[in-house]
């Protein structure tokens, strides 16, 4: 069993296959070994918890996997209600899951946001996460007739 | 460590924004203010941490605005959260998970005009009831996230959304039960907790005002408080020692245990009284309340935006509310408006002041908000919408502050690495939208491996195969918003075409006499082969350019490879789809295979012991099928077709109409040199002599290595084209599903790609002999196999030429007549 403190110091106790989902996790699980010293951490249990036993990716999956992953943003049904959650919650899982170096997680987050964005125009996607339009007038202008040059026929 | 009182860190901190405002005069003051302002800024930046820890978001925002070293230390993300988790507003939002959708209002069977409606947790929330049922509906996601059924012997007085008031932003109802003819009290929260409160020792049967589960407001003759724990009931007094009475409007209860009275009704705009009661303070139940602070002000009625109020170091009360009102300028207008209900009405907000016993109710502070035609049943409904706060200019600090605080900022704020990750998972469609929205996000787009994970991630056969390696950033983009047009020109539904481009090759200066077998695209559409006996000609379908020519040795005659099928099986089954294959059929009775890339490398494999004596079928460089024969008249042989993986499918029939196909598929791969190949799946399917074009297919090992999986077939050949999936089980057998006819359109061409989606082109009827000098209309559709929607994509009239004509599938049509007319769509609106 493995001891997680969180940052407001709750603690948990978990088992180490479990918490070994992440990456981060598990190396400083190496670096310190067994020990009964509470190791803070933010909880992130009921999503490995749920997830455990499946295999984890390996270690230089992210430069293979590049090349062969599809674009498919597709999310278990566990992990969409898992995910279903405000803005706030749902960018501190990213940031968590990124921290903790939890892959699957952190894929989970990001098909999130992405399937958010995903057919809406640059005008909906500044309401729909605040985003505050910075380009000036003149500049956009410019911006917009520079960057659309490559794509005037030739 | 170092640690300040609130008073001191602002005091300090006045001081920094006198230096930054005052610059200019920076040398007149006194040797004191240098001392102080050096000693701030020398700080050590943990202890100027905790100090601005105890900030509210607005002084944050001044903070940072002195100078450099403290916005780099309010750059700090644990600063801005502190200061969001500390503040108790109703301008955060909250957090809740949920499950339950929209759709889920219909079967409760409840007439929209009879519910009632109110706004909960920030206006994340709203709450819909009428007598019998109370729903919580989440308006971000439109789900309904909690139903609450009100028990048979009961009924619903009120429902109060008080989410300013208790720190759970709980929805507070009240029950009269029928019964046994007592009050009760009900709290739920959106995350579906629900206590019931017993209010039965109050001897009362009429409305009555609640603040969370600890104080309410009976407004019998006048007006009483109740503290609900203690069961204690006092009178409520004015100043002059008199009841309140009801000739006040309903109380505003503030956080903190603090109540509003104030006189006058909703919607007049006469003289309000505002009286404010500190709940909380009461001592005795004998002893009448009475109020800390009073004032007038001439305003239609409020309702409660926020409020500060606090005890100062003399232990007075002082501090702020902030009330919305509606108000109106023209005042004889207002006097019409009670029987003219349609007027118009403007929002405002009011700041009330607090000084030690009375209330400022400094008019500097009210800002008149848009102007709104509304009824007065439309003021009542829009009753503190906290989404109309948000047009208001020039609002207090702490509203814009708390606004700018929202959480929804975070995406920009996520790093890079985060950032990219999300972009990955996006479409090149939406790549090129999100660059628009802000300079951040452009940033991001201006890595090149975004691009390359953009191209890489695509599987689709809109896409042209480019050597990554020397593309640059543009060129990158080039290709995608390319392949974005098209795939929106079939995605799309009625999607019209704005532009459009014709190009026309007059056949006889290239020697070529024209024939449907002549003419081929390759690399997803991106080139276009000519042929001749003698000559093969590349053209650049997006310069026009002839880029390369191959001539023929003299004693040799070019064909298509598989030129019965076109291409289109050499396409289907090399993952690459890059090159177009030929083969020389020369005189001296031999085969050589030929391979033609844009840049003009031409490999040759010379196939000396091929038989000629069959029909060959060839699939890419590797694989090829001569068919038998026809040894056996009984037995009709159709085409193989070739499956991704190495995977052949080949059936046959008896000359029969009545007799099924008989199916069979054979894994190219695992052959034992030496014995014959073995099907592995075998299959039967009784229809008539259709021919079968490949879709998709998904072939695949399962956890016992047994082949299964599904391909996906269109019965081509008629008026009614049909999808056909044949199931590849675990023993060896095929089942057969047959979708239903994709329409009565003329399917032209159909393909699929690696994800599932088909697209064609269709007519609305063919008639091959009187195609001449008409106006034909395509129709461009995509095939979800799955789902088996259509969706049809752009029309286009298209006038064709004399003689046949091919219609190809990736956005251009080829006549081929005396001129090879192509006409190119090029974009979509």
């Amino acid at each position: 069993m493995v001891t997680l403190v969180t940052s407001d110091n709750e603690k948990f106790n978990a088992e180490k296959e479990v918490v070994e989902r992440s990456v981060l996790i598990k190396n400083m699980l190496e670096d310190v070994g067994e020990s009964d010293q509470p190791i803070p951490l933010p909880m992130f249990l009921e999503y490995c918890e749920h997830h455990r036993g499946e295999p984890l990716p390996a270690p230089d999956a992210d430069t293979s996997q590049d090349d062969t992953r599809k674009r498919t943003t597709d999310i278990s049904e566990w992990d969409q209600k898992f995910i279903t959650v405000d803005q706030e919650m749902l960018f501190e899982i990213i940031l968590a899951a990124n921290y903790l170096d939890i892959k699957s997680l952190l894929d989970v987050g990001c098909k999130t946001v992405a399937n958010m964005i995903k057919g809406k125009t640059p005008e909906e996607i500044r309401k729909l996460f605040n985003i505050v339009n910075d380009f000036t007038p003149r500049r956009r202008c410019a911006q917009i007739k520079k960057e659309n040059e490559w794509a005037e026929d030739r | 460590m170092v640690y300040l009182s609130k008073p001191a860190s602002d005091q300090l901190l006045s001081i920094a924004s006198i230096r930054h405002d005052k610059r200019s005069e920076f040398t007149t003051y006194s040797y004191h203010h240098l001392t102080v302002m050096s000693l701030l800024v020398e700080l050590p930046n943990d202890v100027l941490f905790n100090i601005f820890k105890l900030l509210r978001p607005s002084n944050i925002f001044s903070v940072q605005k002195t100078c450099k070293r403290f916005l780099a230390i309010t750059m700090d993300r644990c600063l801005w959260t502190s200061a969001y988790k500390c503040s108790e507003d109703d301008f955060l939002l909250v957090i809740d998970p949920y499950s339950q959708t929209v759709g889920e209002l219909e079967p409760y069977g409840i007439d929209s005009l009879e519910l009632q409606r109110s706004e909960i947790y920030q206006g994340r929330y709203l709450i819909i009831w009428h007598s019998r049922v109370i729903l919580v509906l989440d308006l971000q996601t439109k789900h309904v996230v909690f139903r609450y059924d009100v028990p048979d012997d009961a009924c619903l007085l009120l429902t109060f959304a008080q989410s300013r008031i208790a720190k759970d932003s709980r929805v507070h109802s009240l029950f009269w039960n029928t019964q046994s003819r007592t009050m009760s009290s009900l709290h739920i929260n959106p995350l579906g907790d629900v206590t019931v409160g017993d209010l039965s020792f109050l001897d009362i049967d009429n409305e009555m005002y609640l603040s969370g589960d600890e104080f309410a407001i009976v407004p019998q003759t006048t007006f009483r408080a109740v503290h609900i724990p203690s069961q204690a009931v006092y009178p409520i007094h004015s100043t002059s020692g008199m009841p309140v009475d009801n000739n006040y409007s309903a109380p505003i209860f503030l956080p903190g245990g603090y109540v509003l009275f104030h006189t006058g009704f909703f919607h007049e705009l006469s003289d309000h009284h505002f009286q404010l009661y500190r709940l909380s303070c009461h001592t005795s139940a004998w002893t009448p309340l009475l109020p800390t602070h009073q004032g007038h002000f001439g305003c239609a009625a409020a309702s409660l935006l926020s409020s500060d109020i606090s005890l100062n170091s003399c232990s007075e009360l002082t501090g702020r509310i902030w009330l919305l009102v509606d108000t109106q300028k023209e005042q004889h207008i207002l006097k019409e408006s009670r029987c003219c209900p349609a007027k118009r009405w403007a929002r405002a907000v009011l700041a009330l002041e607090l000084s030690l016993v009375s209330m400022d109710l400094g008019e500097q502070f009210i800002r008149i908000g848009p102007q709104l035609e509304m009824d007065y049943m439309d003021v009542l409904a829009l009753d503190g919408s906290r989404g109309f706060l948000v047009t208001i200019d020039g609002v207090a600090d702490r509203i814009d502050s708390l606004l700018l605080l929202s959480p929804m900022l975070l995406l920009v704020e996520l790093p890079e690495d985060v950032l990219f990750n999300i972009v990955r998972f996006l479409r090149p469609g939406d790549i090129f939208s999100i660059r628009k929205t802000c300079k951040c996000l452009l940033a991001i787009t201006k890595y090149r491996h975004v691009w390359v994970t953009a191209y890489k991630s695509c599987e689709d056969d809109f896409l042209p195969v480019v050597d990554l390696a020397s593309q640059t950033i543009d060129d990158l983009q080039r290709v995608l918003l390319r392949y974005h047009q098209l795939e929106t020109l079939w995605t799309t539904p009625s999607a019209k075409l704005c532009r459009k481009k014709f190009w026309s090759i007059d056949a006889a200066a290239y020697g070529i006499v024209p024939r449907d077998t002549d003419v081929a695209e390759v690399y997803q559409g991106h080139y276009l082969v000519l042929r001749s006996d003698q000559a093969i000609h590349v053209f650049d379908l997006r310069t026009k350019d002839e880029i390369f020519r191959y001539d023929a040795p003299e004693d040799t005659r070019l064909r298509f490879l598989d030129s019965e099928l076109g291409v289109g099986a050499t396409r289907i089954f090399n993952n690459d789809t890059d090159f177009c294959l030929l083969f020389c059929f020369t005189y001296s009775k031999t085969v050589s295979l030929f391979r033609i890339s844009p840049l003009g490398v031409i490999s040759v494999r010379d196939c000396p012991k091929l038989p000629l004596s069959g029909k060959i079928h060839w699939a890419g460089t590797m694989w090829a099928i001569v068919s038998p024969t026809q040894a056996n008249k009984d037995i009709l042989w159709w085409y193989p077709i070739f499956l991704p993986g190495g995977y052949v499918l080949r059936w046959f029939s008896s000359i029969e109409q009545s007799s099924p196909h008989h199916f069979e598929l054979y894994h190219l791969s695992c052959r034992t040199p030496g014995k014959p190949l073995l099907p592995t799946h075998r299959g039967h399917y009784v229809c008539s002599n259709w021919s079968f074009r490949l879709l998709c297919s998904e072939i695949s090992l399962n956890d016992r290595s047994e082949l299964t999986g599904h391909i996906w077939l269109l019965k081509s050949l008629g008026a009614t084209p049909q999808p056909v999936c044949i199931t590849l089980h675990a023993g060896g057998d095929m089942s057969f599903s047959v979708a239903p006819s994709l329409s009565s359109l003329y399917t032209l061409d159909l393909t699929a790609h690696a994800q599932g989606k088909s697209r064609g082109i269709g007519l609305p009827h063919f008639d091959s002999e009187s195609g001449e000098k008409q106006h034909w209309t395509l129709w461009h559709f995509s095939m979800d196999l799955g789902k088996l929607v259509i969706q049809h994509g752009a029309q286009w009239d298209v006038h064709t030429m004399p003689g046949r004509h091919l219609a190809f599938h990736r956005g251009f049509m080829i006549n081929i007549g005396e001129k090879i007319k192509i006409d190119l769509m090029d974009e979509v609106s």
